[in-house]
């Protein structure tokens, strides 16, 4: 009986579910120019610094779509469903997506939408990158400069209740690397409906000059609380895939050539080659 | 085998036996016992026809119609026309409408139907199922003394309310009920359904837009129209659940002219919804009492309490009369009256006579 029990198991094991969600596999490719960009430090037109840190490098948004057309916006972008309000363009209908690099609390309000994940390796890294290359140093909730990274693990562990660095998801390793003329990385889509013929497309948000992604709301989110510490923790509007003409704006580099998937072996190789200026 | 094994095993397969037997007995229970039968006297799909969209003027004079509101409503198309949004109001069109529907057969939807025209502005869409519910207060460490009376469950009904374009309602008016679900197919063939209902009701919890108020509460929603004027949109009321003690449930239903924010719907923005279930519509009059018994749930401040204190038959029947009403239950409440002397506080709500 336990013999024909176990068989009956192991036959559960080798169903074939026939689901029609993939994982997809495949690279991202940036630009080594648009880790170039501009950054308001201050409130005068002359606080502007030019910065070239990849570290700026905001979320990487993918997601597949039935198709991209051109004429719908500045640069190629998804075929959209009707249009429903006059206030909003219509929906893309994503079959699935992901991102590389999503924005995370650095621990400290000054850095809330100001933080992605995949993007430094150290707590070090962190305040390097704000006060060298931004020249806008990240400051503790009393308006002071952090001094160094040791004072910054703490805090993240006293605010976070963590005990180690692995758990802080905003330091590790880094998501891109340098290779030739481009910084790439490595992704999966996860659970991608497949569908023969539809277009992997995506973009990267990057920094406004003043710092700010277009998407990342700083007043959503967890609610932190600690003591004098009272703030939203911001988090990413949740719209991206479906509304992406909303969010793309001057800065941001896009998908010129959208990967199709024929199989559901294919893998894609993306390059994010345009730069959209808002004219 | 030993005897004792053997007691045990006979014992087990006993017992497995009548618990088997008692399952499937269970499956035979379908739960329609606790549901009204229909009445084929009052259908389940009912179409209204068209409402004009009432102004916040004719609003007041409707409300202050008391126990002649469905009347007024039936006639409401001789009121003097008005401007609502960026048109002016149709000759002939009622008002705002007082009626009943069915219970449908089991499985099936039911509910009403009717339709209006865009202004061009803002309207709120507002309905009230009968009568008027709340939860009996039995917390003994911080009881509510305004809700320390039960409800009369029996008399609550619940429609749930949905509006859109008429272009996209998918039902059959007076036939079948449907929704404002269209579909769109992408460039790959894949369909995808779309919400074309346009009626969102804000919920407990952030981002929640597709609520519905509970049992005999009223439901509201704000439609802009802009650029729609005259543009036909169907109101959909669907049947959630009918009062058990007729089996038929009542409702008022209009648009007001401008959003929602000025009216802030509650119990009493339509009152009167209660209507005796008679087949002759002339007869659907307003049930006693009961407009009296909204004015109290909506004037807080302790006047249901005093009202079913004095009034026992419109409130729970289940009761424990004597404890509820004792003198102390108001002065927990602090209120300035008890249930004797409430009448005297509140001589409008005492004036009605509770039908036999």
């Amino acid at each position: 009986m336990m013999i024909t029990l176990s068989a009956l198991l192991l036959t559960g094991c080798a169903f074939e579910e026939n689901l029609p969600e993939m994982d997809f596999d495949g690279t991202v490719r940036i630009p080594v120019a648009a880790s170039q960009f501009s950054y308001q430090f201050g409130e005068t037109d002359d606080d502007v610094i030019d910065v070239d840190d990849n570290r700026g490098f905001g979320p990487v948004y993918l997601g597949a779509f039935p198709g991209v057309q051109e004429g719908l916006y500045n640069y190629t972008h998804p075929e959209i469903g009707p249009i429903l309000n006059t206030s909003q363009d219509g929906n893309t209908y994503p079959y699935g997506g992901t991102s590389i690099g999503r924005f995370d609390w650095g621990c400290y309000q000054s850095l809330v939408c100001k933080v992605v994940s995949g993007r430094f390796a150290t707590y070090d890294d962190v305040l390097e990158y704000f006060a060298d290359s931004l020249n806008d140093p990240v400051l503790d909730g009393e308006g002071n400069v952090v001094e160094g990274g040791v004072e910054f693990q703490e805090h993240c562990f006293d605010v976070l209740y963590y005990a180690a660095d692995y758990e802080v998801t905003f330091i590790g390793e880094t998501d891109f690397s340098l290779d030739g003329d481009h910084y790439v990385a490595n992704v999966t889509l996860p659970h991608t409906t497949y569908a023969e013929g539809m277009a992997i497309w995506g973009w990267m948000d990057m920094p406004s000059a003043s710092g700010n992604f277009s998407t990342c709301d700083e007043g959503t989110g967890e609610f932190h609380s600690y003591y004098a510490e009272e703030h939203y923790k911001g988090a990413s509007v949740n719209d991206l895939l479906n509304f992406p003409g909303k969010y793309i704006d001057t800065g941001d580099w896009v998908v010129q050539d959208a990967a199709i998937i024929s199989s559901p072996d294919d893998s894609f190789d993306l390059e994010l080659g345009y730069l959209y200026v808002d004219e | 085998m030993t005897p004792s094994i053997w007691n045990w095993g006979t014992s087990m397969l006993t017992n497995s036996l009548i618990l088997t037997l008692l399952s499937l007995g269970g499956c035979d229970r379908s739960g329609t016992n606790v549901l009204p039968q229909p009445n084929l006297d009052f259908p389940a799909v009912v179409e209204v026809g068209n409402l004009e969209v009432i102004s916040s003027s004719q609003l007041v004079e409707l409300q202050s119609q008391g126990y002649n509101v469905r009347e007024w409503c039936d006639n409401s198309g001789t009121v003097a026309r008005e401007t609502v949004g960026n048109r002016q109001q149709a000759e002939g069109e009622p008002l705002c409408y007082y009626g009943v529907v069915g219970m449908t057969e089991i499985g099936q939807r039911g509910g009403v139907t009717f339709t209006f025209n865009g202004t061009g502005d803002d309207v709120c869409l507002i309905v009230d199922p009968e009568t008027v519910f709340w939860n009996q207060s039995v917390d003994l460490d911080q009881p509510r003394a305004n809700y320390a009376y039960p409800d009369v469950e029996e008399d609550d009904g619940d429609v749930d309310m949905f509006a859109g374009l008429s272009a996209y309602y998918n039902g059959s008016p007076g036939v079948e009920i449907g929704d404002f679900t269209g579909f769109y197919t992408d460039s790959l063939g894949a369909e995808i359904s779309i919400e074309y209902g346009e009626c969102f009701q804000a919920g407990a919890q952030t981002g929640m837009n597709n609520a519905h108020s509970g049992r005999a509460t009223t439901e509201y929603c704000g439609l802009d129209t802009v650029n729609r004027e005259n543009v036909e949109y169907t109101v959909v009321l669907e049947t959630f659940s009918v009062p058990m003690d007729d089996g038929v449930l009542s409702f008022a239903a209009v648009v007001v002219d401008g959003g929602c924010s000025g009216i802030s719907p509650n119990e009493c923005t339509l009152s009167g919804e209660s209507l005796n279930p008679d087949t002759n519509r002339a007869n659907q009059n307003t049930r006693s009492c009961t407009v009296e018994l909204e004015e109290s749930f909506c004037q807080g401040q302790g006047a249901l309490l005093g009202f079913c204190c004095n009034y026992p038959d419109m409130c729970g029947e289940d009761a424990n009369y004597d404890e509820i009403c004792k003198p102390e239950s108001f002065e927990d409440g602090g209120f300035e009256f008890n249930a004797e002397n409430f009448c005297d506080s509140y001589p409008g709500l005492c004036d009605c006579t509770v039908a036999e």
